[in-house]
């Protein structure tokens, strides 16, 4: 079980966002050194207290800073923004970091987002296909054009939908691209490539079933959210497995990753005592936002989101032992093999978190590799 | 006066070939050297589709200089605005000015490579009118609580971008280039003016005298602007060193890159592709250079102060090709000619 956290970027009332902001990248160094696997940034746009718009930033920003830890995205909405666009970002993240990006990306759960940018609600799906595809080849093939239903680079670009990617047919020795003749440009390389081979992992996200299908259907990894209780992640999984094996794509080797709240202290009181009240406004948010209904594929009752039952059903809190067992037992039944950890919880102060996140590396990370 | 250092695309031409994770450590360690010399900012450029790897993104890059570096400012010379969306350059500029605690700087450039437009997906017959538009639209998302816009090319209806950036807005200029034609646009909506490499000291003057009268026409006084140069600049001990390096460092990347870009243009603004060294541009290009020894290079600063430039960017090895020589070109830079200039 590989170990990773999880930030939101949540800004406490009263706290300026660059002073939240030095805090989570001092958290971000602390577990590069104690050697937790990934971080994972979630993206928001139009927020007040969750502070996140800009996954390529905050990247960046880790990119340098730190040396081991993989830089993930839970998850970049791709239809928001232009996937040539993505590729270029993370491929100079990946080379800033030595080959660390793992980039989740998921066709995006809040309406409210698209209309500022002036998007399409109803066609995300098409155009989340499309750019992941896209956004592959931009990394991987030399110079190409693409000529989907939603997506066409060059601007001008022709060609079947179904499909709509033309390799450029030039096979002579290299020549500099100014030099091609031809007033337009028929076909377009995406530079630089990012650092991994054949391309930074593609992780698959999104609230709803249709992403765990595509995800099988098209063999890559799956990422769920904190958002799930224990049964649904179990039930993805499941399905997971099983729509794989039947359009013939192996995926034992993927990443399945499951992303959970997480605390842990000495004792379950003082657990409890530190992350209840947080805990409870931010599932209230969630309830707000309408994203664990749509986590769920149901509405939520009132009566699950009671501490007793969230920490049974959603969230792993507790002493090391009791949380350590708990994930054993999450690991067991869903062999999933990736647990994102969000131990920042908006309320939680810093010195806390940073505790919990030393705690949780040696007495919980440790007892799960050995 | 003011000196900024950088302005490179971390390319791997033919010329100069290696591995571009090299090249973003290197630009690091350039960073942090130009934060320890005084430089008051670090820059980056943009093109996109590059066969070299030029980087095309800009803010994710300076994310990463602003993390290791604490006092020097970061700024994109230029981010070509016309091909983004100006909504997602707010929301970019607004987190990397709280992560960098507000030392983020906007140079906006217009961009003028076919290929890029058409790969973006952006019209660029529009991109004169729009650069003015989405300037105006990153300035409000940055600054206002709640923004709207509503034009021909954009559309944007109660937007809060989060978070705030510390600097409301972030020092912004806009990169003029080397013709007339986008100097008088600059003037005419008063923007601050930032001219680009390539050109000679009469082109400079012509395009700024050009920009001072469409600013004066406009009602503004061009004296209350703000002016800042690109100037590729060789600096050594000695002349026949300064040389040497103008030599094999910069005038190879010339003939390869700005060339190959179509940077240099005629009057009418094509650019010149086939440019040979008996050109009459090509000596325009060469004269736009400064090179020899730090007395020299004081003079040739000077006499462009004397146009009304007060931020200066001597831009070394003009690529990021040769690391050691240009650390030592940004040290000698600092402890020789920056003196001079200390008001």
């Amino acid at each position: 079980m590989r170990i990773g956290l999880l930030y939101g970027m949540d800004v406490p009332d009263g706290c300026h966002p660059a002073d939240a902001y030095q805090e989570i990248m001092e958290q971000i160094r602390v577990a590069d050194h104690l050697g937790y696997d990934s971080v994972f940034f979630e993206e928001t746009h139009f927020r007040d207290r969750t502070l996140c718009p800009s996954l390529q930033i905050a990247a960046g920003y880790v990119a340098t800073s730190t040396h081991a830890i993989r830089i993930g995205t839970a998850w970049k909405t791709l239809p928001l923004d232009d996937p040539i666009r993505v590729a270029e970002d993370f491929a100079v993240i990946d080379l800033m970091s030595n080959g660390r990006v793992i980039l989740g990306v998921a066709p995006g759960a809040r309406q409210m987002e698209f209309q500022k940018y002036g998007k399409t609600w109803d066609t995300r799906w098409e155009c989340f296909e499309e750019g992941v595809d896209l956004l592959i080849r931009a990394w991987t093939a030399d110079a190409f054009a693409y000529a989907g239903k939603h997506y066409h680079v060059p601007g001008h670009a022709t060609g079947d939908p179904k499909n709509p990617f033309q390799p450029e047919p030039y096979t002579g020795p290299f020549v500099v691209p100014w030099k091609r003749v031809g007033k337009r440009w028929e076909h377009i390389a995406s530079t630089p490539k990012p650092a991994q081979i054949p391309h930074p992992p593609v992780w698959v996200g999104g609230y709803g079933m249709e992403s765990v299908d595509y995800a099988a259907r098209q063999g890559m990894a799956l990422l769920l959210s904190p958002l799930e209780s224990l049964a649904r992640v179990r039930e993805k999984i499941d399905r997971y497995r099983k729509t794989a094996q039947a359009a013939g794509q192996n995926v034992r080797g993927q990443a399945i990753a499951v992303a959970r709240d997480v605390f842990v202290a000495p004792t379950a009181a003082e657990a409890r005592r530190s992350v209840e009240g947080p805990l409870a406004a931010l599932y209230q948010r969630h309830v707000d936002d309408g994203v664990l209904a749509e986590a769920e594929g149901k509405k939520v009752a009132a009566n699950d989101l009671r501490f007793d039952r969230l920490a049974e059903e959603r969230c792993l809190i507790g002493t090391p032992d009791g949380v350590l067992d708990k994930i054993k037992k999450l690991q067991h039944e869903t062999q999933a093999n990736h647990l994102i950890c969000r131990i920042n919880f908006p309320g939680v102060p810093h010195e806390r978190v940073l505790a919990t996140i030393r705690l949780f590396a040696s007495q919980v990370g440790a007892m799960l590799l050995a | 006066m003011e000196f900024w250092a950088g302005n490179y695309g971390i390319q791997r031409p033919a010329v100069y070939p290696r591995h571009p994770a090299t090249m973003y450590a290197e630009l690091v360690e350039q960073a942090q050297v130009a934060e320890e010399c005084g430089f008051a900012s670090f820059c980056v450029t943009e093109h996109h589709f590059w066969y070299d790897g030029y980087c095309p993104s800009l803010l994710t890059t300076l994310a990463g200089l602003a993390a290791r570096t604490s006092r020097i400012r970061v700024h994109t010379t230029a981010l070509l605005l016309p091909m983004h969306d100006p909504l997602r350059v707010a929301e970019d500029a607004a987190m990397l000015d709280n992560l960098s605690n507000g030392r983020l700087e906007l140079s906006i450039g217009m961009g003028y490579v076919p290929w890029e437009f058409e790969g973006l997906r952006w019209p660029k017959k529009t991109r004169g009118n729009r650069i003015v538009e989405a300037m105006e639209i990153v300035r409000k998302a940055l600054t206002e609580e709640s923004f709207s816009f509503e034009s021909k090319y954009y559309h944007y209806a109660d937007v809060r971008v989060r978070p705030r950036p510390m600097q409301r807005p972030p020092r912004m200029w806009y990169a003029a280039g080397g013709v007339p034609s986008t100097a008088i646009r600059g003037g005419r909506h008063f923007l601050p003016y930032f001219a680009g490499p390539g050109a000679d000291i009469e082109s400079v003057a012509t395009c700024l005298e050009a920009y001072r009268k469409a600013a004066r026409a406009a009602g503004h006084d061009p004296d209350t602007q703000r002016y800042a140069l690109i100037r590729d600049t060789c600096i050594a001990e000695t002349q026949e060193e300064a040389e040497r390096i103008l030599r094999e460092d910069l005038i190879p990347m010339y003939e390869e890159q700005i060339i190959g870009f179509g940077f240099i243009t005629d009057e009418q603004g094509n650019p010149l592709r086939a440019l040979t060294r008996d050109h009459p541009y090509y000596a325009k290009m060469l004269a736009s250079f400064i090179v020899g020894t730090p007395e020299r290079v004081i003079r040739g600063i000077n006499e462009y102060r004397k146009l009304g430039f007060e931020y200066i960017m001597p831009r070394f090895i003009s690529a990021n090709f040769n690391h050691q020589r240009l650390l030592r070109e940004m040290r000698l830079f600092a402890k020789e000619v920056m003196p001079a200039f200390r008001n």
